[in-house]
C-alpha cells in the first residue's frame, strides 16, 4: 500500500493527465448519447447570445445566396399560384395560364427614344417573343427578340410600346405610352373624362392584355387634365419601376397568348 | 509579475478563442475537419510554468472552447494531450546548452525551422486525439490518420502565420 501512494506521488503529472482525459472522454460519450446533459453545447443562454450577436453581423455575407434562394422560391410560388390556373370542364382538368422564368438584366438604356433591355435568358431557357418582363411585381417591358441564350425586351420607355392598362380602383381601361421625355413618367390615354380620378390612383395592366398578367402595377397617377376636344383625360403617370436600377426581372409567359391571338385574327379575317 | 503574465495569457487565450469560434469553426475543410489554432496558446506559454498548471489550464481552456463550438469535449481531450506531451516535445528540441530562463519558446528565440517542427508535432498530437475521440474506433485508424495529417498541415500553417504576425516582438 505504501508503494502505491509513493507511485502516485511520483507520477502525479501522468495520473492527472489520465484523470482529465477520462473526464473529457466521459463527457464526450455521454454528451453524444444524451445531449444537453453537461450543457457543453450552443443551446445555452450565454453561448447563444454570443452567437446571435455574431450572426447579426455575419449574415450579411450570405445575403447574395439568400436572395438567389428567395428568387427561386418566388418563381416556384408564382408558377404554382392558383391565379395561374383555370379549370376547363371539357378537359376535366385545370390548365395553367402563366409560367415564370427569372432573369438578370445585363444591358439597359433609358436615354434614347427607343429603349431596350437585354436579358440573360433566351430561347433555350424557354423565353419567346411576346413574353412580358416584370420586376418586383411592376411592369418593365415586352420581349421582342430572342436568341439562343439572350433576349431583348422593348422597355416601357419606348415610344413604340403600348401597354393595355386600367385604373385599379375603377377598372376603366386605356393604353400606357411613353412620350420620350422623362424616364420616370409615362402617359395613360383613353380614359373618358367623366370618371373621377385622383392623384396617386394605381394604374395596373388590364385583363385585355395578352402579354401581361392582370393586375401588374405600371405606375401611379401624377397629374391629369381634361381634354376639351375629345372627352378623354390626358394622364401623366409616375412609373412604378425604377428603370435606372432594374436588375432582377421575371419573364412571364402567357401560355395561351398565341391561342388568343390566333382566334382574334381569325375573327377579324371573317368579318372584314 | 506573475499576475501580469496570467492576464497576458488570459487575453491571448481569449483572442484565440474568438478567432477559433468566430472564424475557423466556420471554414469546413471536409467532414469534421476544421482548422484549430488553440494549440498556439500552449506553445507560447513560458517554459518555466509548472507542467501541472499547463495541464489544468489546457483542460479548462478546452472546456470553454467546447462550450462554444458544439464539439462535445473533443477540444478538451486533445488540448490536455498536447499539454501532457508538451514537456517531451520541448525536450526533443532542447538546445545543447539548455533553454535560457525567462525566454518564450517563440520562433524568434528557437528559430523558425525548430518552431515549425514543434508546432507540427503539437498540432499533430492535437488533431490525432481530436479525431480519435471523434470517431472513437481503432478500426477507422486510416481515416483518423488521414484526417489528422490533412488538418495538421492547414492548422500548422495558420498557427505559424498567426505567430509570426502577432507575437513579433516577444
Amino acid at each position: 500500500m505504501n508503494n502505491f501512494w509513493e507511485y502516485i506521488r511520483k507520477n502525479n503529472f501522468g495520473l492527472l493527465f489520465l484523470f482529465l482525459e477520462v473526464i473529457a472522454v466521459t463527457i464526450t460519450s455521454v454528451e453524444r448519447q444524451r445531449p444537453k446533459l453537461f450543457f457543453l453545447n450552443s443551446s445555452n443562454f450565454v453561448v447563444s447570445s454570443v452567437y446571435s450577436l455574431y450572426y447579426s453581423f455575419y449574415s450579411y455575407v450570405g445575403l447574395k445566396k439568400d436572395n438567389e434562394m428567395f428568387v427561386e422560391e418566388i418563381i416556384n410560388l408564382k408558377n404554382n399560384c392558383p391565379k395561374n390556373f383555370r379549370y376547363v370542364p371539357e378537359d376535366r382538368d385545370t390548365i395553367k395560364k402563366y409560367a415564370y422564368i427569372e432573369a438578370h438584366v445585363i444591358n439597359n438604356t433609358i436615354d434614347k427614344q427607343n429603349n431596350f433591355l437585354t436579358i440573360d435568358k433566351g430561347r433555350k431557357d424557354g423565353v419567346r417573343e411576346g413574353d412580358a418582363v416584370i420586376s418586383y411585381g411592376n411592369a418593365v417591358g415586352v420581349v421582342v427578340n430572342v436568341s439562343n441564350h439572350y433576349a431583348v425586351a422593348l422597355s416601357l420607355l419606348n415610344t413604340m410600346s403600348g401597354v393595355s392598362a386600367e385604373v385599379k380602383r375603377t377598372k376603366h381601361w386605356g393604353s400606357v405610352i411613353w412620350d420620350g421625355k422623362n424616364y420616370n413618367y409615362a402617359l395613360l390615354e383613353g380614359i373618358p373624362n367623366h370618371i373621377k380620378l385622383y392623384k396617386n390612383d394605381t394604374i395596373v395592366t388590364s385583363s385585355y392584355s395578352t402579354i401581361f398578367p392582370e393586375g401588374i402595377t405600371i405606375g401611379y397617377i401624377d397629374t391629369l387634365w381634361k381634354n376639351n376636344e375629345d372627352n378623354f383625360y390626358t394622364i401623366k403617370i409616375r412609373l412604378a419601376t425604377d428603370f435606372k436600377s432594374v436588375k432582377y426581372v421575371l419573364i412571364v409567359k402567357n401560355l395561351h397568348g398565341r391561342e388568343i391571338k390566333d382566334i382574334e385574327t381569325q375573327t377579324e379575317e371573317i368579318y372584314e | 509579475m506573475e499576475l501580469q503574465l496570467s492576464i497576458k495569457y488570459f487575453i491571448y487565450g481569449l483572442l484565440l478563442l474568438l478567432l477559433q469560434i468566430l472564424l475557423f469553426n466556420h471554414i469546413p475543410l471536409g467532414t469534421g475537419m476544421i482548422i484549430s489554432v488553440p494549440v498556439l496558446l500552449l506553445l507560447l506559454l513560458p517554459l518555466e510554468v509548472n507542467k501541472i498548471t499547463v495541464l489544468l489550464s489546457a483542460f479548462f481552456f478546452g472546456l470553454i472552447l467546447d462550450f462554444f463550438s458544439d464539439s462535445l469535449a473533443l477540444n478538451t481531450a486533445a488540448l490536455t494531450a498536447v499539454a501532457y506531451f508538451r514537456p517531451l516535445i520541448f525536450k526533443i528540441f532542447e538546445p545543447s546548452r539548455g533553454y535560457e530562463s525567462g525566454k518564450l519558446p517563440s520562433a524568434f528565440y528557437l528559430g523558425l525551422g525548430k518552431f515549425i517542427l514543434i508546432s507540427l508535432m503539437a498540432t499533430f498530437i492535437f488533431e490525432l486525439f481530436y479525431h480519435f475521440f471523434d470517431l472513437f474506433s481503432f478500426k477507422k485508424f486510416l481515416i483518423i490518420f488521414y484526417k489528422s495529417v490533412l488538418t495538421t498541415i492547414f492548422s500548422t500553417s495558420i498557427i505559424i502565420i498567426l505567430h509570426v504576425l502577432f507575437f513579433r516582438n516577444k
